[in-house]
C-alpha cells in the first residue's frame, strides 16, 4: 500500500501573535516559533500504523511551504516515514487551499497513491479545505473527520468511522484510492526516534520548486487582520496571585456561585 | 456583481428533522442580503424531504427546492456535491451558505471548486463595505480574525454554528415548494450506518458548575488540581477540551465542544483552555465564565466574564486554600 501524508508547518498558536500597524500582516513575538500542525501528527501516525500492518507498504510525506518547512518533513522521517517531498514556495507568500491542493494533486497524478492522509485542519488557518480539494482534483473518494480506519483484507477498500455531531459516528466504506482527513485522538502520535532522526539527517528530500508548477488564480483576498471582539465583559483581575484569588472568590460569592 | 443570482441556503437534516443550523443559515443569508438584494432560496436534499420541505416553506415563506434522491438515506459527500453542482450549474447561484458542520466542511470545498467559486469556511461574521461583502473568520484558535473578500461573483460559505442566532419568529410569506427528483449519483463511498461515538456525558448536563481543563494545564498530574477545585462547588463536574481527551488524560465523555458535549452551567471555569472555536461552540452559553490562562492573548478571554492571567500551578492552589467558606 502506497500512502502519502500531507503535512503543514504552522506558527505555534500557543505563542503570542501581533498585528502590524497597517493591519495587513501578522507578527509573531518575540520570535516565530514554528511547529508541525497538531492534527497532521495523527495523520502521520496513522500512516505508520498501516505501514506496520500491511506488507510492502510505504509512507511518503509532502509539505508545501517555504525553506524552513523542510523541518516538518524531516520530523516525519524521524517518526518513520520513508520519503520526504517538499514543494518549495516563496517566503512569506500566503497560499490558498486551492493552490496547495493543486500542487499536491499534481504530484499525486504522477505518483499514484492508494491512500492520501491529511490532518483534519491546520491550526493556523483552520480552513480544513486542502484534503477535500486534493480529493476533488484527483477525483478520489473522500472521508473527513476520520476517527477510526481499517483497510479491507484484499486491500481494495477502506472502512472508516467519521465523527459527526450529536455524539455519533458515521460508518463508511470507501473504494481505494481515497483521501482521508484524520481527526485528532484516532491514535497516540509517536515521537521521532533517535535512529530515525539520524537516518533522516542524511536522507535527501525531493524538492520541487513551486515556481515550476501551475499557479491557481487567487479567488479571494485577505483584507487584513484584527483581534476578536469581546462578547463578555472580560474583567481582568489585577494584583498578586493571592489578591486575584481573593477577588475571584468574592465575585463568585456575590453571584451566589459559591457558598 | 450580478444581483439576480439567488442566495442559496443548504438545509441540514438528520433523523427526519431539520437541524437548528438551517435557521442560522437563513440568518446569514439575510445579512448577505443587506448588500445583495437577491432572493433567498433553500435547498434540501435527501430520500424523504417533502414533509421537511413543506415545514421549511411554512416557517420561512421562501422558495424551497426539495431534491428527492431515492436511496440517499443519509448524508453522502459525493452525492451532495454532485447534486448541488448539477442544480446550481443550471440555475447559477451567488452565495451558497451552509453550516460549518461535518456535512458542510465535507462538501463545501469540492462544490466551490466545481462551481469555480471562492470557498470561505468557518465564517463568524460579515460586513459590507463600499466594494461589497467582507467575511470574517478566525485564525490561530480564534486569537486573530481575518477579513476576506471573495474575488468571485459569490462564494461557497460555511458559517460557524452558534454564532448567527436563529430568528425568534417564523416568517410566513409567499413560499413555494419545488419537488425535484434526482437519481442517486455514482459514489465511491458506501454509507454503512451510525453508531454512538462514546459514552454519553459524564454528568455534564446536570452540573451547575463545570471546571474544564485544556492543554495549558501542562501535565496530567495537574488534573488533580482541577478535581480539587471542582470539589469546592456542590453539583460540579470536571471536563476538558479535545486535546486532553486526545492525550487520554480525560475520557471523551468529558469533552466539551463541537465534537463533544454542549453545556450551559451556571459557572464555567476554563483552566488552561485556549478558546478555539471548536471548544467555544460547546460552552459559550454558560451563565458565568471565568478563564484562567497564563497566555494573555488566549481567545477564551474574549468570551469570559472574568479573566485571570496566571499560571495554573500557582493560582489554583490559592483558590483551593482560600475557597472554603470561612467559619464566622
Amino acid at each position: 500500500m502506497k500512502i502519502l501524508v500531507c503535512v503543514k508547518e504552522v506558527l505555534d498558536p500557543e505563542g503570542t501573535i501581533q498585528i502590524d500597524p497597517s493591519g495587513s500582516k501578522l507578527v509573531p513575538v518575540p520570535s516565530p516559533l514554528f511547529k508541525m500542525n497538531y492534527f497532521d501528527e495523527f495523520a502521520v501516525e496513522e500512516a505508520l500504523v498501516l505501514k506496520a500492518a500491511i506488507p510492502q507498504s510505504s509512507v511518503d510525506v509532502i509539505s508545501v511551504g517555504p525553506r524552513r518547512s523542510e523541518r516538518v518533513v524531516r520530523r516525519c522521517l524521524g517518526m518513520g516515514a520513508d520519503h520526504g517531498l517538499h514543494i518549495l514556495s516563496a517566503e512569506e507568500t500566503v497560499l490558498s487551499p486551492f493552490q496547495i491542493a493543486s500542487w499536491i494533486a499534481w504530484y499525486g497524478r504522477r505518483h499514484p497513491y492508494d491512500l492520501i492522509l491529511v490532518g483534519v485542519m491546520a491550526e493556523d488557518d483552520m480552513e480544513g479545505q486542502v484534503g477535500p480539494l486534493v480529493a476533488e482534483f484527483l477525483s478520489l473518494a473522500l472521508a473527513t473527520s476520520v476517527i477510526s480506519l481499517a483497510v479491507s483484507t484484499e486491500g481494495k477498500a477502506v472502512y472508516v468511522e467519521r465523527e459527526i455531531e450529536g455524539g455519533l459516528r458515521e460508518q463508511l466504506k470507501l473504494v481505494l484510492p481515497a483521501v482521508l482527513s484524520i481527526q485528532s485522538g484516532i491514535n497516540r502520535p509517536r515521537y521521532p526516534s533517535l535512529s530515525n532522526v539520524l537516518r533522516a539527517k542524511k536522507q535527501e528530500l525531493e524538492i520541487i520548486p513551486a515556481g515550476s508548477l501551475e499557479q491557481e488564480p487567487p479567488l479571494q483576498e485577505t483584507l487584513g487582520f484584527s483581534f476578536p471582539q469581546r462578547s463578555r465583559p472580560g474583567l481582568v483581575l489585577s494584583g498578586s496571585p493571592l489578591e486575584k484569588a481573593a477577588a475571584l472568590l468574592t465575585i463568585l460569592r456575590d453571584k451566589a456561585l459559591l457558598n | 456583481m450580478d444581483m439576480d443570482k439567488p442566495i442559496i441556503v443548504i438545509a441540514e437534516h438528520g433523523q427526519g428533522r431539520l437541524r437548528p443550523v438551517t435557521w442560522e443559515g437563513l440568518q446569514v443569508a439575510r445579512q448577505v442580503q443587506q448588500f445583495n438584494r437577491a432572493p433567498v432560496r433553500c435547498i434540501l436534499i435527501g430520500e424523504e424531504v417533502e414533509d421537511l420541505g413543506k415545514e421549511m416553506v411554512q416557517r420561512t415563506g421562501l422558495e424551497v427546492w426539495a431534491i428527492q434522491v431515492s436511496g440517499l438515506t443519509s448524508y453522502q459527500g459525493e452525492a451532495y456535491t454532485a447534486i448541488l453542482h448539477e442544480v446550481l450549474s443550471s440555475q447559477p447561484a451567488g452565495f451558497i451558505i451552509a453550516g460549518h458542520t461535518s456535512q458542510g466542511w465535507d462538501y463545501a470545498p469540492r462544490l466551490a471548486r466545481r462551481l469555480a467559486l471562492a470557498c470561505l469556511t468557518a465564517v463568524t461574521g460579515l460586513r459590507v463595505d463600499k466594494e461589497g461583502l467582507v467575511f470574517q473568520r478566525p485564525l490561530y484558535g480564534g486569537k486573530i480574525i481575518a477579513e476576506i473578500r471573495p474575488r468571485t461573483e459569490g462564494a461557497v460559505v460555511t458559517f460557524q454554528p452558534g454564532v448567527f442566532k436563529e430568528p425568534e419568529t417564523d416568517r410566513p410569506g409567499q413560499g413555494v415548494l419545488r419537488l425535484i427528483k434526482k437519481d442517486l449519483p455514482f459514489s465511491r463511498t458506501e454509507w454503512l450506518g451510525l453508531k454512538p461515538s462514546r459514552d454519553q456525558n459524564a454528568g455534564l448536563a446536570e452540573a451547575e458548575v463545570i471546571v474544564a481543563a485544556g492543554r495549558g494545564i501542562g501535565k496530567a498530574d495537574n488534573l488533580q488540581l482541577i478535581q480539587r477545585l471542582a470539589a469546592l462547588f456542590p453539583r460540579s463536574a470536571v471536563a476538558g477540551s479535545r486535546p486532553l481527551c486526545d492525550l487520554g488524560w480525560l475520557g471523551y465523555s468529558q469533552q466539551i465542544g463541537l465534537t463533544g458535549a454542549t453545556v450551559s452551567p451556571k459557572l464555567y471555569l476554563a483552566c488552561g483552555i485556549s478558546g478555539a472555536y471548536q471548544h467555544l461552540a460547546g460552552m459559550r452559553d454558560s451563565g458565568f465564565i471565568v478563564a484562567i490562562n497564563k497566555d494573555p492573548q488566549a481567545a477564551i478571554f474574549d468570551f469570559s466574564d472574568v479573566c485571570i492571567i496566571e499560571d495554573l500551578e500557582t493560582f489554583i492552589p490559592l483558590l483551593i486554600e482560600k475557597g472554603p467558606a470561612e467559619k464566622r
